[in-house]
């Protein structure tokens, strides 16, 4: 509903604008607002037309006739005219889309079948149009008196435009849907050399034409060179201005999208000014840029495909705009004959060429769907008849005009429809997808009277993680710690999920002890979080730890393997406790599709090399397809250290690390937080009184408020922070009794000795600083919090808070920052962060900390409570763009579409060997 | 505590670029690869590559029809549609800036106001003087007036110098009197009555008002990042083209919008997204400026008396600005506030492009776009040891 009144109330003021009559003053004078009105306008009811099963590019060829000059002309002439502008650097970039999606190690293997399949389809289709127009040709309405050899000729000529493809409309499906498959191969391949294949039978048919009606030409060759020059010219330059780019992108790789915008204007203007096809440059270009630059052309395909919307919009709303209608009716009974013949012989050709070229059986009968609109091409050979054969020559081109409004506006609809059936469309809900943590995002839990509660786990990323299984459905497959877990799964160990609205399936696996003790407390807690994190505590590595560990990924990797129903099915590993799970299940099934997704920090080499079984480590990661990580430092990291340690055996190309013949994309993805959720809780008056009731229980009464919000981890640097504080009351006296520090900590893993120590090293701290810096009748300096607080009491604590500390000795990312931030839409308050914490990576704008450095860090303490309002709010609303530009859905889109978009090959990843048996020596670092 | 910011600093000390191109966000670009700033240092007197329009206008210059041939004048003349959707991106941010939640605020705009109309006064007032002896008519005078306005916008303050949060904010808000006062002016040339004029002015903002409300509902139900691009783009080409299709500046209908997206929940999105679409387009602009400058001795003349007069109506201005704020470092003020944007020389472009047959404008324009690198150069000179403003 909200759309609908934007929709209409652009329409109001884009019709009371077009009351004015302004005088045009240059050339693409209306641009802007044409392609801004298209722009919403278009997106809005293509969005519509998604929702009653339509491609969305039907909705913007909607726009386009509804708003156009024929009919609303809301979208006046000139500006249909200018829309063509922006038209040609559609088409180039649709084009360069396309190219990149042709992968010459997936062609190359089925080159001299797809070529066969092309020459027997042409072949057909062009042969059954030419018989067919031929003996026809005296009924149709263009030139019936042609001599009968003239006749033929004509029918041949008339049969290679009626018979042509669209790659644009192709591509544009393909981008559309995030199509991939061997349907989207054989379509998109078809198109471009079925329209080569094509256009050179036009020019020869239109040689033989001139030949017979003016026989002094038979020697003039310019037509064939003119249309040499078409194919080998587009070709030839687009893969040459594609190298180039390719070379910018590797050497430079600077300012890519001024670059690429630039290069699709001038270059489709150019490309026309010389003759060529901007669309079989386009994809020439795409070609190249795509296998000569290949890391950085995947990546590269993803961004340009994600940002591709708006090409689509414009380029389809255009299409829209200037379609002819009036052609339409005037000729209608002759449009309906070809279409019909058009469709007859394609379906036929079809189904010959596919069993000639031996086509899946799987496909063959959806491939006519694919093929079946038209669009530039077709109009282009119109207007060469036209303007060859003045007369009859306009009528062909008419009834060429004609035959794209049909074709352009049906073809779509079913190429979709094929893509659908072939299950290579990404559908709105995205594809099924299994979720694999270690914790479980709600825990059923025994009261004492014996009933059953299930509240859902605190934590920003299971809350994040749950938003989107919410959204989107499927499994997500944990370990079952609750109480009452057991009781109340099904004989599959499912239960659906949240309580209050089952949206999802929780699987709970049941990990027996002690596997679970070693394979968590042990390895993954006292070996690999100490790793990865650089604070001085000792990983504990043990044999028996990393037996268990193995053996639980591989309990991990069965159940996801159980859950995994459908092939399309992709799997989103979380955190450094299932290291192995996507080796595992490669194991079982070599099609999997995983992403993992490393929340906390990875080492330096030097440092990974402490652990005996960090080749294990880098190879369990690599079996994933993409590996996604917080920082770029940490994907540095990773990267050096497949190259250090695995050798000769793997490379790394941009963002790919290649093993064998398998890809994995390593990248770096910052992750967010839910930031519409936290407005939400902004919103909410119950924060006020929440507000109030924190208020009391802290004694928070009008003085300067800081708080700290953490998990008691020795990682999180919080004795450095009460240090500081003690640096700060000493140092300035006046802020003793009006200063409150409120530190919520919540225990964890207390079972661990150095979790233990450093709770009591915090408590120590607390007391000495109270102790010191108290005063009589004033405020207390630290208040203690020791228990979690829930996030609907955390944003009013941050709303009370002058400053906000993170001083994290090292840190994956801190996401109490990100959520301190959102929490201030008042733009007040200071954000203290450490230098070590992956957020400060992001948010510049925070004071940024060594917190090992106790005098700068009380010293920044400082600045924070002293920092002007102005600057608060400068910095503050700096932040907020970045906080709430990158949520948490971004960051879960990236990693699953990055992942759902990714080039497929055979995957040869060598299974794991059976866990050894447990041994009993302990290794920890010397 | 003295400027000590690097040119690196100073770059980031300036929004009106806007953001990271988004390609190269996307793919991590120059990270371990080869750094084209590794170029500039190259350069001798690398610093002023700091300044935008000091070497952009030259290649500008260059391309021209003036010099190579390359950007030829039709070429030059159909840019213009961009021109006006860079000005109306900047009148987002602008109005962006204009969400006032303090007394400490208001007086900001108090002062900055008073700052802008002191330069518009000074440089206005000398322009209406000389086209009054040369028999010109009154909108060449208005254009110097509104191109020697403005300052460099400021978005970010950088974390090891202090000038920044007051000149940032005055910078963000001095703005705005000359983005109001230049389209009643210029409808008031071009309407036969002041009502006319108002009215012309009045249906910008209230269309604008109108795009931008649209726009709003569409970008809180919109779905995934490539839809809220989309939007944003349709917004700013909306506003840039309706002011064009009406014959206003663009900079009127984007700081009608930013003013309605600064008081909304969340315009945070905004931001975010206009950032990358921002930053292509301000290149182009600049280097369509230069493209469009004819360099005569009447129009170097002529910038550098506009340079000159702008330099003073500036360090006036924020000496005037310092009193209304309690600043005691009134001179450093000033000199900061010298520092030219890119607004002022988008504006004058665009004025040229409406009125080609016009030679005095083409004139002023010709003296903003001059006075424009001038006034950098003299910028990068005088901010030097500034000390701390704030």
């Amino acid at each position: 509903m909200r759309r609908l009144f934007a929709l209409a109330a652009i329409v109001v003021a884009m019709a009371a604008l077009r009351q004015a009559s302004p005088e045009a003053v240059s050339p693409f004078y209306h641009l802007p607002l044409a392609v801004g009105f298209t722009l919403l306008a278009a997106t809005v009811i293509g969005d519509a037309v998604a929702r009653v099963g339509l491609p969305r590019i039907t909705g913007y060829l909607l726009f386009g006739i509804v708003c156009g000059p024929s009919v609303a002309d809301l979208v006046s002439r000139e500006m249909a005219r200018d829309l063509q502008v922006v038209n040609g650097a559609a088409v180039a970039l649709i084009g360069l889309i396309g190219g990149l999606e042709l992968r010459w190690s997936r062609l190359a293997p089925r080159l001299a079948q797809t070529t066969r399949f092309t020459l027997a389809l042409v072949l057909v289709l062009y042969g059954g149009l030419a018989l067919l127009l031929g003996l026809a040709w005296p009924w149709l309405p263009i030139h019936p008196e042609a001599s009968p050899p003239v006749r033929w000729a004509l029918a041949s000529l008339l049969a290679a435009a009626v018979a042509t493809f669209s790659p644009v409309v192709s591509v544009a499906v393909v981008a559309e849907q995030r199509a991939r498959g061997r349907l989207t191969d054989v379509v998109l391949s078809t198109t471009i050399l079925g329209d080569l294949a094509l256009v050179a039978v036009f020019s020869l048919s239109l040689q033989a034409l001139r030949w017979l009606l003016t026989p002094g030409a038979a020697g003039d060759l310019a037509l064939l060179v003119e249309m040499a020059w078409l194919l080998v010219g587009s070709l030839a330059g687009g893969a040459l201005v594609g190298a180039a780019f390719a070379l910018y992108v590797t050497f430079v790789g600077r300012e890519l999208t001024a670059v690429l915008l630039v290069l699709s204007l001038v270059g489709s203007q150019a490309a026309r000014m010389l003759g060529l096809e901007p669309i079989f440059a386009g994809i020439a270009a795409g070609f190249v840029v795509g296998n000569v630059a290949r890391g950085q052309g995947e990546v590269l395909r993803i961004a340009i495909s994600k940002g591709s919307l708006p090409v689509l919009v414009v380029f389809f709303a255009a299409a829209g705009s200037a379609l002819d209608l009036q052609a339409l009716a005037t000729m209608w009974p002759v449009v309906v004959g070809l279409v019909a013949a058009r469709l007859l012989f394609l379906r036929l050709g079809t189904r010959l060429a596919s069993r000639a070229a031996d086509i899946e059986p799987e496909i063959a009968p959806l491939v006519w769907r694919g093929l079946f609109s038209q669009a530039g091409i077709t109009l282009g050979l119109g207007a060469v008849i036209a303007s060859e054969f003045l007369g009859w020559g306009t009528r062909v081109q008419a009834l060429a005009v004609a035959l794209v409004a049909v074709h352009e506006t049906v073809g779509p609809v079913l190429f979709r429809n094929a893509l659908r059936r072939a299950g290579e469309h990404a559908p709105a809900r995205g594809k099924p997808l299994i979720v694999a943590s270690n914790r479980e995002p709600y825990v059923h839990t025994y009261r004492d009277d014996g009933s059953v509660y299930c509240p859902a786990t605190a934590g920003g990323v299971a809350v994040a993680l749950d938003a989107l299984m919410r959204q989107r459905g499927g499994v997500w497959v944990a370990h079952g710690a609750g109480t009452a877990d057991r009781a109340v799964v099904d004989e599959r160990d499912h239960v659906l999920v949240p309580p209050d609205a089952p949206s999802y399936t929780l699987r709970r696996l049941w990990i027996d002890e002690p596997d679970f003790s070693r394979y968590y407390g042990g390895l993954a807690n006292e070996g690999l979080w100490p790793l990865c994190h650089v604070v001085d505590v000792r990983p504990i590595f043990r044999e028996a730890d990393w037996v268990a560990y193995r053996r639980v990924n591989a309990q991990f990797a069965a159940a996801i393997h159980q859950e995994m129903a459908n092939p399309a099915t992709l799997v989103f590993i979380q955190d450094y406790h299932l290291a192995l799970v996507a080796a595992e299940l490669r194991a079982r099934r070599p099609d999997a599709r995983t992403a993992i997704f490393w929340h906390i920090p990875w080492p330096s080499p030097d440092r990974l090399r402490v652990c005996p079984w960090r080749r294990e480590l880098l190879l369990g990661l690599l079996a994933n397809d993409l590996v996604a990580f917080q920082t770029e430092r940490d994907r540095r990291n990773y990267v050096m250290a497949t190259l250090d340690e695995l050798g000769d055996d793997v490379s790394a190309n941009g963002p790919y690390v290649s093993l064998g013949r398998h890809d994995c994309a390593v990248v770096s993805v910052p992750i967010g937080i839910d930031f519409d959720r936290i407005q939400d809780i902004v919103a909410d008056p119950a924060t006020e009184v929440e507000r109030q009731r924190l208020v009391e229980r802290f004694g928070l009464r009008g003085q300067i408020v800081g708080v700290g919000v953490d998990r008691l981890d020795y990682t999180k640097g919080i004795p450095e922070r009460l240090a500081a504080l003690d640096r700060l009351l000493t140092r300035r006296k006046e802020l003793r009794g009006t200063l409150t520090f409120v530190q919520v900590g919540v225990p964890s893993r207390s079972e661990l000795g150095s979790y233990s120590a450093i709770e009591t090293e915090i408590d120590r701290a607390v007391e000495r600083i109270n102790r010191r810096h108290a005063v009589e009748g004033g405020a207390v300096p630290v208040v203690y919090h020791k228990s979690a607080l829930p996030v609907q009491s955390l944003v009013p604590l941050f709303r009370m808070a002058r400053f906000c500390v993170v001083s994290s000795l090292h840190d994956g990312m801190n996401l109490v920052a990100k959520e301190f931030v959102a929490s201030r839409d008042d733009l007040k308050g200071v954000l203290v962060l450490s230098e070590f914490a992956g957020a400060a990576q992001e948010l510049g704008d925070a004071i940024i900390v060594n917190p090992y450095d106790i005098e700068g860090f009380a010293a920044a303490l400082g600045r924070a409570i002293d920092m002007p309002a102005v600057d608060q709010e400068r910095r503050m609303r700096t932040m907020r763009r970045i906080v709430a530009g990158r949520d948490v859905f971004n960051w879960a889109s990236d990693i699953l579409e990055g992942l759902e978009s990714l080039g497929r090959r055979p995957l040869l990843f060598p299974p794991p060997e059976e866990p050894a048996a447990p041994a009993v020596a302990d290794r920890s670092i010397a | 505590m003295p400027w000590r910011g690097s040119t690196a600093e100073r770059e980031r000390y300036r929004s009106e670029d806007g953001g990271a191109d988004a390609l190269d966000v996307f793919v991590n670009a120059s990270k371990d690869r080869f750094d084209t700033s590794r170029l500039w240092r190259w350069v001798p007197g690398s610093a002023l590559l700091a300044a935008p329009a000091l070497w952009l206008v030259p290649v500008g210059w260059l391309l021209g029809p003036s010099a190579l041939g390359l950007a030829t004048p039709e070429l030059v003349v159909g840019a213009s549609p961009l021109l006006s959707v860079a000005m109306a991106a900047l009148g987002v941010f602008v109005g962006l800036g204009l969400r006032l939640n303090s007394p400490g605020e208001r007086r900001l705009l108090l002062a900055s106001t008073a700052e802008s109309i002191i330069v518009m006064g000074l440089v206005g007032g000398a322009g209406a003087a000389w086209l009054a002896v040369t028999g010109g008519t009154l909108t060449p005078a208005i254009a110097l007036a509104l191109g020697a306005a403005a300052i460099a916008a400021a978005a970010s303050t950088p974390s090891t110098s202090t000038p920044g949060p007051t000149f940032a904010r005055l910078a963000d808000l001095d703005d705005v009197v000359p983005i109001l006062l230049g389209a009643l002016l210029l409808a008031a040339v071009q309407e036969p009555t002041w009502r006319a004029a108002l009215f012309v002015v009045g249906r910008s903002a209230a269309l604008a008002i109108l795009f931008a409300a649209a726009g709003w509902l569409l970008l809180r139900g919109s779905h995934g990042e490539a839809e809220r691009v989309t939007v944003v783009a349709g917004l700013l080409l909306l506003l840039g083209g309706a002011a064009q299709y009406l014959g206003t500046p663009a900079l009127l209908t984007g700081l009608a919008a930013g003013a309605l997206w600064s008081r909304a929940p969340g315009e945070e999105f905004v931001r975010r997204y206009m950032d990358p679409i921002q930053r292509p387009v301000v290149v182009l602009l600049v280097v369509a400026a230069g493209a469009l400058l004819t360099i005569t001795t009447a129009v170097v003349v002529a910038a550098l008396v506009f340079a000159t007069l702008r330099l003073a109506g500036k360090l006036l201005g924020g000496r005037v600005a310092a009193l209304v704020l309690g600043i005691t470092a009134r001179e450093s003020l000033g000199r900061l506030l010298v520092w030219p944007g890119v607004i002022g020389m988008a504006f004058l472009v665009n004025l040229a492009q409406l009125h080609t047959v016009d030679p005095w404008l083409q004139l002023a324009f010709g003296a903003v776009t001059l006075g424009t690198v001038v006034g950098e150069v003299a910028s990068l000179w005088l901010s030097r040891g500034v000390e701390d403003a704030s």
